[in-house]
């Protein structure tokens, strides 16, 4: 490239002949520097160029000399000169580009634009964003619905009579202690393994997506979706986090730089349904709405983002009036096609990683909920071998549920596990395996050998893969179950059932999805109320504690009533 | 002359909402690769702002231990891990780019 010179403009290169004519004259800097380059280099504040040139002599002159042009180029050009050569260069660099690349060429849409121009057009985009996470939870819930029965009946089964012998083996049986092992941590640790099969489907069928490179045109529908209720573009970004979970969400809201935009994205963020709700919805669904459990849970992530969207216009007009609207650039990945082995891997790190981090809130909660359990308040027990109606939490539950009548749910139990909801969703679940007891004959039959025991676990997951692999073709609309009787639900299920039955005066299905509404739309947890308050402050900590307990219930109270209108 | 980084910033004005970086560059002319320098140059004079950096963004959103119990990190999060790089525009960079007088 001999004699290629790059012209600046006049400005410029005025100063870099001046620059030039002072290198020339100074020997030490001149000798290992090109002029032209080294002057331009200072004009483009080279940050390497400095400290070297400052050992020279006379090299501290030139960059005083350097810092005088630059201030009477900002002046003349209004705008520093390293933008002005950078421009120059990008200039130069596209001329040569255009020069040497063939037009129509470099004009034709490659298999990535026209793919695009389907999944992020301005009409088709959110049709079938909406339709591939429908897809997701169809996923979720078809293949993880086998396994909840497995779980449930290996841990109220086989587990829980292990552990009972074990307690007995050490000389506790019959003591508080068996009742903590069989009652507290046994459906504490199943409450956990519930997760594991049903986030396993989820981050499978999401790393599907995401290999793809599909989450990252997601990302750009999602972002026209934020700006229709106001919100710049980079809040897109702490949305999605909440559909993870709601913490880092809120915190992520600090790439704001509008205070405005923080506050209202932070006030948005925990009706983005997080993944500790999800087996809540997959439990509830199981038992009232099997047949369409997939649609269920989509429709709870839909609505999540709905009343948010509602939420934001409101707020909007008026206690945040947000004006920015400014344009983003997003850089697309190609597509892929997706390897078993990285989807795998994502699945594998996501789900244990979830697991280790909820597992020690949800064991500890078991216990503090198992705890409250055996303290009895009536009745003639005593503690750890007291009637659950007679309990603590019991008592200080039922003071609650009077409140959940209108939507169909006043039972203590229900309360119970939206109380503890509030320190974590991912304990709902949990406190629903403890507050919901039953009797099992199997817990009070005869012990079953530890080998008789394994033969039941083992059979019971074998069962639970055919069923879910039996499930899969479901997705596509082909029933391999078509005229089977539906699997004979749990005792936790049953349970459940009866008491929303009874609660909402046999309009159980109808209170049900009232309880999925409030369980989505109070708020997520102690934490995401803590980060809150550290980002947004004290007052609109509270706006956002009563006023989504408020939205919650009024949602819950007008689907259950009019579900009950229309005979659900 | 206008500069190509002054038509970056005049076309990017117009826009409504997000847009790739593919139709931009296909818009002012430029390939995607010298758009992504271009872009490069308009974040280090604060034209341009870019969106958090997930591996980033992990360390504040996660600083401290406050993330919930339920969060995987940022870098493992399904929902953000693959979130394209964005980049969006500061509304007050209104000042013009001088352009070099070229041949």
């Amino acid at each position: 490239m001999s004699g290629f010179v790059v012209d600046y403009g006049p400005d410029v290169e005025s100063a870099i002949d001046r620059l030039v004519d002072q290198i020339e004259q100074a020997p030490e800097v001149n000798a290992p520097y090109a002029p032209r380059w080294l002057a331009a280099a200072l004009l483009d504040e080279d940050p390497g160029l400095a400290g070297p040139l400052s050992a020279l002599e006379g090299g501290s002159d030139l960059i005083t000399t350097r810092d005088r042009l630059l201030h009477e180029l900002r002046d003349t050009l209004g705008d520093s000169a390293d933008t002005a050569i950078a421009a120059a260069r990008f200039q130069v660099a596209n001329t040569i580009a255009r020069a040497a690349t063939n037009e129509s060429t470099h004009h034709s849409r490659d298999r990535t634009d026209r793919i695009d121009a389907v999944l992020t057009n301005r009409y088709l985009g959110i049709p079938i964003f909406l339709a591939l996470m429908w897809a997701v939870f169809k996923i979720t819930t078809d293949i993880a619905g086998a396994f909840l029965d497995w779980i449930d009946e290996a841990v109220s089964g086989p587990i829980a009579h292990f552990g009972a012998s074990l307690v007995s083996l050490v000389g506790l049986g019959g003591t508080w202690v068996e009742s903590l092992v069989v009652d507290g941590i046994i459906p504490g640790v199943g409450a956990v393994l519930v997760f594991v099969p049903i986030l396993m489907a989820l981050y499978l069928a999401l790393a599907f997506l995401e290999d793809t490179g599909y989450m990252a045109r997601a990302a750009f529908v999602m972002d026209r979706v934020m700006r229709g209720v106001g919100l710049q573009g980079k809040a897109f970004l702490p949305m999605l986090v909440g559909f993870g979970c709601t913490v880092p969400a809120v915190y992520a809201t600090r790439t704001l730089e509008d205070e405005r935009d923080r506050v209202l994205t932070s006030l948005l963020v925990p009706f983005m349904s997080c993944g500790a709700r999800l087996p809540v919805y997959v439990l509830i669904s199981a038992v009232f709405f099997p047949d369409y459990a997939g649609l269920v849970v989509f429709g709870m992530y839909l609505l999540g983002i709905l009343v948010a969207l509602a939420i934001g216009l409101v707020l909007k007009r008026t206690l945040l009036p947000v004006t920015s609207h400014a344009p983003t650039i997003m850089e697309m990945p190609p597509y892929r096609m997706p390897t078993p082995r990285t989807i795998w891997f994502h699945t594998w790190t996501r789900v244990t990683a979830f697991i280790g981090g909820a597992g020690s809130i949800i064991f500890g909660t078991m216990i503090v909920v198992w705890f409250l359990m055996s303290i009895p308040v009536g009745g003639s027990g005593s503690f750890a071998d007291t009637d659950v109606d007679d309990s603590a939490f019991a008592a200080v539950s039922g003071v609650v549920a009077p409140a959940f009548e209108p939507a169909g749910f006043g039972t203590w139990e229900a309360a119970a596990s939206l109380l503890t909801g509030f320190v974590a969703k991912e304990v709902v679940v949990g406190t629903m395996a403890q507050v919901y007891s039953v009797d099992d004959e199997g817990a009070s039959g005869a012990d079953p050998s530890i080998g008789d025991s394994a033969r039941e676990i083992g059979t019971g997951f074998a069962g639970a893969v055919v069923g879910a692999l039996r499930a899969t073709p479901g997705i596509i609309g082909i029933d391999l179950t078509d005229g089977e009787a539906a699997d004979e639900p749990s005792s936790l299920m049953s349970s459940i059932r009866l008491s929303f039955e009874e609660s909402s005066g046999g309009y159980g299905a109808a209170a049900a999805l009232a309880f999925l509404v409030f369980v989505l739309l109070y708020t997520p947890c102690m934490a995401a109320v803590a980060a809150i308050r550290q980002e947004t402050g004290a007052r609109w900590m509270w706006l956002s504690i009563f006023g989504q307990t408020a939205i919650a219930w009024a949602f819950a109270v007008v689907i259950f009533q009019g579900a009950k209108v229309i005979g659900l | 002359m206008t500069s190509v980084l002054d038509t970056l910033l005049t076309e990017l004005r117009t826009v409504r909402g997000p847009i790739r970086s593919a139709d931009l560059a296909e818009r002012i002319g430029v390939s995607e690769s010298a758009l992504s320098g271009m872009i490069g140059v308009l974040v280090a004079k604060g034209r341009l702002s870019p969106a958090a950096d997930p591996g980033a963004g992990e360390a504040v959103a996660c600083s401290g231990g406050a993330c919930g119990s339920a969060c995987v990190g940022l870098d493992q999060c399904a929902f953000i891990a693959n979130v394209p790089a964005s980049y969006t525009l500061i509304v007050d960079s209104a000042v013009s780019v001088p352009g070099p007088v070229g041949p």
